[in-house]
């Protein structure tokens, strides 16, 4: 069918993925990364297995309902949804349910799909044959492709879900708190893992009806809630919902001047657009999940956990936001660079954002961990400084190499630029470069002086902010300007 | 007031604009005609500095336009939706528009009522429907008006008259040919509409593939030679 080789098409014809050779190749490490790993373990398991205590098959099913409900969670927040560009197709003599199966095809090849197999079919053939006979298998191998089959569809439901309502977002992380919960308030999940194991092995045929009906069922649920947004007035969604943080950013910052106006343009941005304010309600309720885990483990988890989750969540609001700083923009770039204007006060108004949003979200983790106590709350402070001047030169320094069009408000529901790859590998950058620091002063001297000197180098980028804003910042952009801006124009990002 | 010298720009190799020699003077209304991929965009974005020429140069005023930014003082333009920030609302952007150029807010409201007649009463007052909600003709308007309000010496706009209705247009030329008799500012303006662009051009340029075909003084003449040029 068309949309196929349309969407083979889109693919290969994306200007992003012809220029950048880089992104190709880093994105083709990671997955070569994730298969060689699991193929490792994969061709291992027998002998892991054997080594553990009872049953090896047992062994192995105790581990089905930590690995299916993490499976879930992360198919929620990295799994892409399949999309297409629905409007050239409407006025076609396609039919609607076509468009839905198609979608649906679409979203069943991705890696969370492939990668299980690499152990699973290994498992089979090195315990599970010699033990129960080529019957018991086949069947073992149905259930696990009806189990990911439904992770997989609830999955695209529940991200099609979270596309138009951003708060949905607590659903996967809700599921996996409440594992967790379970597993700690005296319901151990390996052992109910163990005895759901036994239900596949004996081919319940409850378990398997259920199962079934459950993926239909949800697929019946996913095609309701695509064909119901096939109309051009639902995908252009005309009707917004308007309240009153929608609507601020007209007047608060009007005293502090120019850099005041930049500034909220920049809150009307991020409070105004579905994109930009989805990426911020995954903020706060990353931060409660994590404070939700820590306060609930039974084991304390190591300091290094500790410093890890802290500057992660720190920087995780200005990280995301700010490697597209420029881009979220980019629709109406032309406006900003034809008029007159001082540049370098408007990088100075985002770096203020970005400066504000580590800071708010700094407040509910020092109060959180200072009653813990699972870290030093000297430490978080540097983190903080650290990431307020070092972080932010360097997410402004590196977001004016994005010279994609962000659309903010064109065909939402399924318009779904695939980011997250690059995104997921930046931040990693950010987290481990104030962490790395510190480890190496803490190891060859001791934490104070590794504290000390994250927040001094912090400090210095702070003071220096005018500086390298404007001697580094501004002609960096100035240079990549028409090349930028171009890609404003054309690019999808 | 803007003089272009040798300007030269290709994509793929492909020369899609070269301009070897065009003085448009200070007052003057400067029409640009040609069929589509003709290069008029191409040229606007080259004098707003919005995309780099390959070759030459061209200066406005004093200042050179690729290298100093000095001009922007005194020009204002609308190429395309592109210039609107689509999650203002009309008046947050007419504001943050003006208080750019240094006007305050009670001079832009000032501003902004002169042109009522304009606007017919459906975008300003409405403070919960932001620009993106606005029909393709009212967003047309408020990217044209927010031009005009910060008192440039220099406007260009890329066919204003796309998307407005009948009564708009008429509007709109008056509205052009009076601020220019008004303030004797240079204004340049691109349009397929040839009776549109001879009622209110002192000038007409007509290029095609890139090169300047005709350069016509608009005395009587010249929408009958460019109709009897564009229907060959």
């Amino acid at each position: 069918m068309n949309l196929y080789s349309h969407h083979w098409k889109s693919f290969i014809r994306n200007e992003r993925w012809r220029r950048n050779l880089l992104t190709k190749i880093l994105f083709g490490i990671l997955i070569l990364y994730f298969i060689v790993l699991f193929l490792v373990l994969g061709l291992n398991i027998g002998r892991i297995l054997r080594q553990l205590e009872g049953d090896p098959v047992d062994r192995f099913n105790s581990f089905l309902l930590w690995y299916l409900p993490v499976d879930l969670f992360l198919r929620c927040l990295f799994q892409p949804l399949p999309t297409v560009e629905i409007l050239p197709y409407l006025r076609l003599p396609i039919h609607r349910g076509q468009i839905v199966k198609y979608l649906l095809h679409r979203s069943l090849m991705n890696l969370f799909n492939l990668i299980p197999w690499f152990v699973i079919i290994p498992f089979a053939i090195q315990i599970l044959l010699p033990q129960s006979g080529p019957g018991i298998v086949v069947i073992y191998l149905t259930v696990m492709t009806l189990l990911l089959l439904f992770n997989n569809f609830l999955a695209v439901l529940i991200g099609f879900m979270i596309q138009k309502r951003p708060i949905l977002y607590v659903i996967p992380f809700g599921l996996q708190a409440l594992i967790i919960s379970l597993n700690n308030w005296g319901f151990p999940v390996s052992v109910l893992s163990v005895s759901f194991g036994k239900y596949i092995l004996d081919a319940n045929p409850a378990l398997l009806g259920t199962l079934l009906s459950a993926i239909l069922l949800i697929i019946y649920a996913t095609s309701r809630l695509l064909s119901r947004n096939f109309y051009i007035d639902e995908i252009q969604s005309k009707k917004e919902r308007k309240n009153f943080i929608t609507l601020i950013g007209e007047n608060q910052f009007k005293q502090f001047g120019e850099i005041g106006r930049y500034l909220s343009l920049e809150i009307s941005l991020l409070v105004r657009n579905k994109r930009p304010r989805q990426m911020m309600v995954m903020v706060p309720i990353i931060i409660i999940y994590f404070m939700f885990i820590i306060s609930n483990s039974k084991h304390p988890f190591g300091p290094f956990f500790n410093l890890i989750v802290v500057t992660s969540l720190i920087g995780y609001g200005a990280n995301n936001y700010g490697q597209f700083i420029f881009s979220w923009e980019s629709s109406y770039f032309d406006c900003i660079i034809a008029r007159k204007n001082s540049f370098a006060n408007y990088v100075k108004a985002k770096y203020y954002l970005l400066s504000a949003l580590s800071i708010l979200s700094f407040i509910p983790l020092f109060i959180f961990f200072g009653y813990m106590q699972t870290i030093d709350p000297y430490l978080i402070c540097s983190v903080l400084i650290f990431i307020l001047g070092v972080n932010s030169f360097i997410i402004l320094f590196f977001s004016t190499f994005n010279d994609g069009r962000m659309d903010l408000s064109r065909s939402r529901f399924f318009n779904y630029q695939g980011i997250k790859g690059n995104q997921f590998m930046l931040s990693l950058i950010f987290i481990f470069l104030p962490i790395g620091i510190f480890s190496l002063f803490k190891y060859y001297f001791n934490p104070v002086i590794g504290e000390i000197v994250i927040a001094i180098s912090g400090l210095i980028f702070i003071i220096l902010s005018k500086w390298w804003i404007k001697s580094i910042i501004v002609p960096q952009f100035q240079r990549r300007k028409y090349k930028n801006l171009d890609g404003y124009r054309n690019l999808s990002l | 007031m803007i003089a272009i010298n040798n300007l030269g720009k290709a994509y793929n190799q492909r020369i899609v604009l070269f301009i070897h020699e065009l003085v448009i003077s200070k007052g003057e209304i400067f029409g640009l005609v040609g069929n589509n991929g003709a290069g008029k965009t191409t040229l606007l974005r080259l004098l707003l500095d919005l995309i780099k020429a390959d070759k030459g140069s061209a200066i406005s005023g004093d200042f050179e336009i690729a290298t100093s930014e000095k001009w922007k003082d005194y020009t204002a333009s609308y190429l395309d939706e592109g210039f609107l920030i689509d999650f203002l609302t009309p008046e947050e952007y007419f504001h943050f528009i003006g208080e750019e150029y240094g006007f305050t807010r009670t001079q832009i409201d000032g501003r902004l009522s002169e042109y009522k007649g304009f606007f017919n009463d459906e975008i300003l007052g409405q403070r919960k429907k932001f620009i993106r909600e606005f029909s393709k003709g009212n967003k047309q308007k408020i990217g044209i008006v927010s031009a005009l309000i910060t008192n440039p010496k220099v406007i260009i706009l890329d066919e204003p008259f796309n998307s407005l209705d009948p009564t708009s247009q008429i509007l709109l030329k008056r509205i052009l040919v009076d601020y220019n008799k008004k303030t004797n500012a240079t204004i340049i303006i691109s349009s397929h509409d040839l009776n549109h662009i001879t009622d209110v051009s002192h000038r007409i340029v007509l290029i095609e593939k890139g090169l300047i075909i005709r350069d016509l003084q608009n005395d009587g003449g010249a929408l009958a030679e460019l109709e009897s040029y564009f229907s060959a």
